[in-house]
C-alpha cells in the first residue's frame, strides 16, 4: 500500500470517527490529519516519518492510527464550518502557544503535529 | 610620556598620584579620562608596543577542569591589552542582569543600569561605536529593510548589538597617551607583588619588574588593578608576604567566581520561507554597524527562573562536524594578532540571501559559581611570580537555561507560523553533559566581584579592595555576573565610573 493510499484510508477512518456529521469536510480536508505541516517546513517525508515512529516509541498507547486520528480530531472539533485543514493549523497554533509540545529527535513541536507524524508514519514506505 | 622600565637604573623609585595597573581596555580608558586631570598618572605595562612570545609566556597556565584556549595568548600582554586581538562586539548589559535574582544564587549588583547609562555613553564613543542607541526601534527606524521577526515582543525582542572597527586601543589611543605630559607610561614595567602597609589597610607600593630582571618600585596615592580577571586575581593571591591568604582575600573571595559565555551552536531553525534577514545578520564595514540577537524578555526569564542569553542566526543548516574554536585557537598570540588585524578581505557590504534553515548560535551567560576560580599553581614563571591556573567549573542552572530558551523559541516560532526549531542532542540530554563544540568568548569576569558585603565580595560599589583604603580594581573582574553581552563595553563604562569617582579621591 502506498503512503498517498494510506492517508485517505486513514482519513476516511477518521471521517467515520466523526460518524458522519457535519464536522468533516471535503475527503481532501479529512486527508490533512496525516499531512503535517511540518512537511512542508522540513521538506523531507522520511524525516518526518522518522519524527512519527519517534512520537509511537514515546507515547505506546497512541501506536495506533484509529487513536491517533481521534486524538487529533478531538481537539479541533470545535469548528464546524472550517476546513480541516485550516482547523488543524489553528490547533497547532494553540499547542505551541499554550505549550503543549514534544520534542521529537530534539524538533519542538506541537502535540497535535506530533500525531500527525506519528499517523503518517503508519504508512508503509 | 613613555618610559621603558628597562633603561630605569634598577631600584628606581617612580612616584604620582594615580598608579594604574595594566595598560588595556579599561586602564588605557581610565588613562585617557585623566589626560587633562593635571594629575601625575603612571600607567604601568608589563609588555611593551607589540605583542612578544617572551612576555606572552609569563601568562602561561592550565586549564585544570575542562579545554580552554591557551592561557597564554587568551589574552594579551602588551599595551593596549587584549583589544590588539578583539572582534568588536558591544552591547550593553540587561536592566536584569543587575537586579538580585533568587533563581541565580550570588546574583546581583549592587549599582543599577541607570547608574551606569551615562559611563555606557561615554564608553561608547573610547570604542568607536555609532549613538548610545541599543532600542531595536531605532535602527528600524533609521533603515526600511531592517525588519525584526513577528515573534510574541512579551517573550523574544532583538538585542541589539553594535560593531567597534574594533578599536585597538593600542594604535588608537598611543599617541594622545604618549603626548599627555601628566600620563607617564611604563612599559616593560611587570607589577609582581603589591605592598601594603604594615597593618594591611592600605597600599603602601608596588614592585615592578622588567623581563631582564631590574625592580623597580612605585609610590602613589591610589592604585587601580586593571590586568584583566585572570591577572588581577593573581596578582591579589601572590601578594601573600602579609596578607598571608593574599590582598583582599579575607574572606576567601579572590579568583573564585570566574565566569565565561557559553558561545556555542545549540539548535537549528527550519522557517518556512525565507524571510528578511537584515537586521540578523552581520553587518556591513564602513558605516555604523549593528545587528541583533534573538534574546528574551526579563520577565519570561524571571518565569521561567534561567539566565540571560541570546541566539545568532548563522546561515545554514547543523552539519554534525560543530568544532569548538579551543582547539583551534593557536597559543601564539602573535599569530593571533596578526590574523586578527589583517585587512578583511569582505566588506560584508550586501548581507547574504535569505535561507531557510539557520543554525543557532548560543551567547549565554554563566551562573556565578565559586568553584569557578582562579588558582595559584606551584609552578612560578620567569620572572618568579607563580603562574594562574584555571578551574572553570558549570552548574545545571547554566544548561538548563540553554534548553529552556530553545524551548520557548520552538514554541514562539511554531504559534507564529514561522517554522520550527530542533535542539541539538546534547542539549536535550541532561544537565551535565556538555558538548566538545562548546567555546567561550575570551571574555574572563567576576574573580574581583562587586558586593558591599565583604563576605560576598572583593571589591564595594566604588569599585574598591574591602578593607584596603587606596587599592581598587578596574574590568571584568569586579562583574557579579556577566550577563549576555560581551564584557568589553561594560568594563570601559566601569572604568569611566571609577575614574569619576577617583577624582574626588585625588582631587
Amino acid at each position: 500500500m502506498k503512503r498517498r493510499d494510506f492517508i485517505e484510508i486513514a482519513a476516511a477512518g477518521a471521517a467515520g470517527l466523526a460518524g458522519g456529521s457535519t464536522m468533516f469536510g471535503a475527503e481532501s480536508d479529512v486527508a490533512a490529519l496525516a499531512r503535517p505541516q511540518l512537511l512542508d517546513i522540513l521538506r523531507d517525508e522520511d524525516l518526518v516519518c522518522d519524527l512519527g515512529r519517534r512520537y509511537r516509541e514515546t507515547v505506546p498507547a497512541e501506536d495506533n492510527a484509529d487513536v491517533l486520528a481521534h486524538a487529533i480530531v478531538g481537539g479541533s472539533a470545535a469548528m464546524p464550518q472550517a476546513s480541516l485543514c485550516a482547523r488543524i493549523a489553528e490547533q497547532v497554533r494553540r499547542d505551541f502557544a499554550h505549550g503543549r509540545t514534544v520534542t521529537l529527535n530534539g524538533w519542538v513541536l506541537a502535540a497535535t503535529e506530533a500525531r500527525q507524524c506519528a499517523l503518517l508514519s503508519l504508512s508503509p514506505a | 610620556m613613555h618610559i621603558d622600565a628597562r633603561t630605569l637604573d634598577p631600584g628606581t623609585l617612580i612616584e604620582g598620584d594615580l598608579c594604574i595597573i595594566g595598560a588595556g581596555a579599561a586602564g588605557i580608558s581610565m588613562a585617557m579620562d585623566w589626560t587633562a586631570s593635571g594629575r601625575k598618572v603612571i600607567l604601568l605595562e608589563g609588555g611593551g608596543f607589540n605583542v612578544e612570545a617572551q612576555m606572552q609566556a609569563l601568562y602561561h597556565g592550565e586549564s585544570l577542569d575542562r579545554p580552554y584556549y591557551p592561557l597564554r595568548s587568551a589574552t594579551l600582554h602588551y599595551f593596549g591589552g587584549t583589544t590588539g586581538h578583539w572582534s568588536g562586539f558591544c552591547s550593553p548589559l540587561d536592566p536584569i542582569d543587575f537586579e538580585k535574582r533568587d533563581w541565580v544564587p550570588h546574583s546581583g549588583w549592587p549599582i543599577t543600569r541607570p547608574q551606569l547609562d551615562p559611563f555606557y555613553a561615554r564608553a561608547n564613543q573610547y570604542l568607536e561605536l555609532g549613538p548610545y542607541e541599543y532600542d531595536p526601534a531605532y535602527w528600524e527606524k533609521h533603515d526600511a529593510d531592517v525588519r525584526r521577526l513577528p515573534l510574541d515582543s512579551r517573550t523574544f525582542y532583538p538585542k541589539m548589538w553594535q560593531f567597534s572597527p574594533p578599536t585597538r586601543m593600542g594604535t588608537v589611543y598611543r599617541d594622545p597617551i604618549l603626548k599627555a605630559p601628566n600620563i607617564h607610561l611604563y612599559t616593560y614595567a611587570r607589577v609582581v607583588e603589591i605592598v601594603p602597609t604594615e597593618a594591611v589597610t592600605a597600599i603602601d607600593s608596588l614592585r615592578a619588574m622588567t623581563i631582564d630582571g631590574k625592580v623597580h618600585r612605585v609610590r602613589a596615592r591610589q592604585y587601580v588593578l586593571a590586568c584583566g580577571a585572570i591577572h588581577n586575581a593573581r596578582l591579589l593571591l601572590a601578594s601573600n608576604r602579609r596578607a598571608t591568604r593574599g590582598l583582599g582575600n579575607d574572606h576567601d573571595l579572590v579568583g573564585r567566581y570566574f565566569m565565561e559565555h557559553f558561545e556555542v551552536i545549540a539548535a537549528q531553525v527550519a522557517f518556512e520561507k525565507p524571510h528578511p534577514f537584515k537586521l540578523y545578520t552581520f553587518p556591513a564595514a564602513g558605516r555604523v554597524r549593528a545587528r541583533a540577537e534573538l534574546a528574551l524578555m526579563g520577565d519570561v526569564q524571571r518565569q521561567h527562573r534561567i539566565l540571560n542569553g541570546t541566539a545568532a542566526f548563522y546561515g545554514g543548516p547543523l552539519t554534525g562536524k560543530e568544532q569548538s574554536r579551543f582547539a583551534s585557537f593557536s597559543a601564539d598570540a602573535e599569530a593571533n594578532v596578526k590574523q586578527r588585524q589583517a585587512p578583511r578581505t569582505s566588506t560584508g557590504s550586501s548581507p547574504p540571501p535569505p535561507q531557510v534553515v539557520y543554525r543557532m548560535f548560543t551567547r549565554q551567560e554563566q551562573a556565578p559559581n565559586p568553584e569557578s576560580r582562579i588558582v595559584l599553581s606551584a609552578e612560578k614563571d620567569e620572572l618568579g611570580m607563580p603562574r594562574a591556573d584555571l578551574r572553570w567549573r558549570f552548574t545545571p542552572l547554566d544548561k538548563r537555561s540553554i534548553r529552556v530558551f530553545y524551548e520557548l523559541l520552538g514554541r514562539e516560532m511554531g504559534r507564529a507560523g514561522l517554522g520550527r526549531v530542533q535542539l541539538m542532542d546534547w542539549l536535550v540530554d541532561g544537565d551535565d553533559a556538555w558538548p566538545d563544540h562548546l567555546s567561550g568568548g575570551w571574555h574572563h569576569m567576576g574573580t574581583t566581584r562587586m558586593h558591599e558585603d565583604p563576605k560576598q565580595g572583593v571589591v564595594d560599589a566604588d569599585c574598591k579592595v574591602h578593607g584596603i583604603a587606596n587599592l581598587f580594581v578596574a574590568g571584568a573582574a569586579v562583574y557579579p555576573t556577566g550577563g549576555a553581552v560581551n564584557p568589553t563595553l561594560t568594563l570601559v563604562a566601569v572604568a569611566l565610573r571609577l575614574s569619576d569617582h577617583l577624582r574626588t579621591k585625588v582631587a
